[in-house]
């Protein structure tokens, strides 16, 4: 099933050409970070150069990665949802293997690829930043040290920048992966893609427009310690689950008489 | 005798003054308030006054001390001079804690000889402006051998 769909996905050019676009664009934030090399710039450590740590030049790339990042992960991993319910292929497949068998492994496999996408993405970023800067070992983030506490998240993962890093690309890749959760469990629920979409993107902005945004617990190298990003964290993972589940369930119950 | 230390003591005097002139004639260090926005989403903001870089040196460095941010006690903005029109950058970015008193930063050579704004922008991706206040100079009138 799971290479059917990545059949699937890779068949189509416009998907691929998404795909395309976002590496791009993380690509082109760590490229940029060399231009004022030339004219005196220090060049930093490679952990604080990567996409996640938020020192490139220009907002751009991180601002067009995250705001729509619930677009890109439902265009990329729940699009055949809408597909199967317009030609009717739902309920060909549904007959075969029961409906919850279908609404399962959709929403399982939209998590998974989600997942995987966001953390093949970041770890690239972070390999081609140790790459592109290897050597380096300043960072304007140590002249910090004196202001915060030993034992302050900032202060430790500065001691750590490696792991630092791979643990918020662990991070960002799960929330990733409930996001595209929830996207999947609404497009079952809702089916039509006019709906789903600005739903899913709603909902993605209340946790990131909230005061205690979710964007802080996504950055390395913050002055926010643990016990404040974590709380949003676990909120916004906790509600997308729960109203996953939610969605899910209803659907399922809907479509008794079709399920094994 | 009487006009020969009166003769003294304007030599004196007049060699005292040339010095003091002299000291005067170079930028010293100045602590020239700003107050301004810090955009949401990472945006750049600039002070609205410029002052001319008329160092030659790399190592006088431009100075930033940031007294009040709204985000919080003790939270971090981003720092850095920029060119009065097109807010080209003139130095690396450096991160300040508020609170944390005067920091001295290297300026490029692009810089000297031209007018600079301070250039700020949040070190976090919030969807939330704030004020950020305090003192900045753009050359302190002497060179220093570390940046911090």
């Amino acid at each position: 099933m799971n290479k059917y769909y990545l059949v699937r996905i890779l068949s189509d050019r416009s998907k691929i050409l998404c795909f395309s676009s976002i590496f791009l664009l993380t690509f082109f934030d760590l490229v940029s970070r060399i231009i004022y090399i030339p004219y005196g710039m220090k060049p930093m450590h490679p952990a604080f150069n990567t996409f996640l740590s938020l020192t490139g030049l220009s907002m751009y790339p991180s601002a067009v990665f995250f705001w729509f990042l619930p677009v890109y992960l439902l265009y990329l991993f729940s699009d055949d949802i809408f597909e199967d319910y317009s030609k009717g292929y739902n309920l060909i497949i549904s007959q075969k293997v029961g409906f919850r068998h279908y609404a399962l492994s959709k929403i399982k496999k939209s998590f998974f690829y989600s997942f995987i996408f966001v953390i093949a993405l970041l770890f690239l970023n972070l390999l081609f930043s140790y790459i592109l800067f290897s050597g380096a070992t300043y960072s304007s983030f140590y002249e910090l040290i004196p202001y915060f506490d030993k034992r302050h998240l900032l202060r430790v993962s500065l001691s750590h920048p490696f792991l630092a890093n791979i643990c918020f690309d662990l991070a960002a890749a799960f929330l990733a992966g409930v996001l595209g959760l929830l996207g999947a469990s609404l497009a079952l629920l809702i089916k039509k893609r006019n709906i789903v979409y600005p739903i899913t993107l709603c909902l993605w902005f209340i946790p990131v427009c909230a005061r205690k945004s979710i964007m802080l617990s996504l950055q390395p190298f913050s002055e926010y310690d643990l016990d404040y990003i974590y709380p949003i964290y676990l909120i916004t993972v906790t509600v997308f689950i729960l109203l996953s589940w939610i969605c899910c369930s209803w659907e399922l119950k809907r479509n008794a008489n079709i399920s094994n | 005798m009487k006009t020969k230390r009166l003769l003294i003591a304007i030599i004196i005097v007049s060699a005292f003054s040339s010095v003091l002139f002299s000291i005067n004639a170079f930028a010293g260090e100045d602590n020239f308030p700003y107050s301004f926005t810090m955009k949401a989403n990472q945006s750049s903001n600039y002070s609205s006054d410029s002052y001319e870089r008329t160092t030659i040196y790399t190592n006088n460095p431009w100075k930033v001390n940031m007294t009040f941010n709204g985000e919080g006690t003790g939270t971090i903005a981003t720092y850095w001079i920029a060119s009065k029109i097109i807010h080209t950058q003139y130095s690396d970015k450096h991160n300040v804690a508020q609170g944390s008193g005067a920091h001295y930063y290297f300026a490029y050579s692009e810089a000297s000889g031209e007018y600079v704004r301070l250039g700020v922008q949040n070190n976090n991706n919030t969807t939330n402006s704030y004020t950020v206040s305090g003192y900045w100079d753009e050359e302190i009138g002497r060179q220093i051998s570390n940046e911090g």
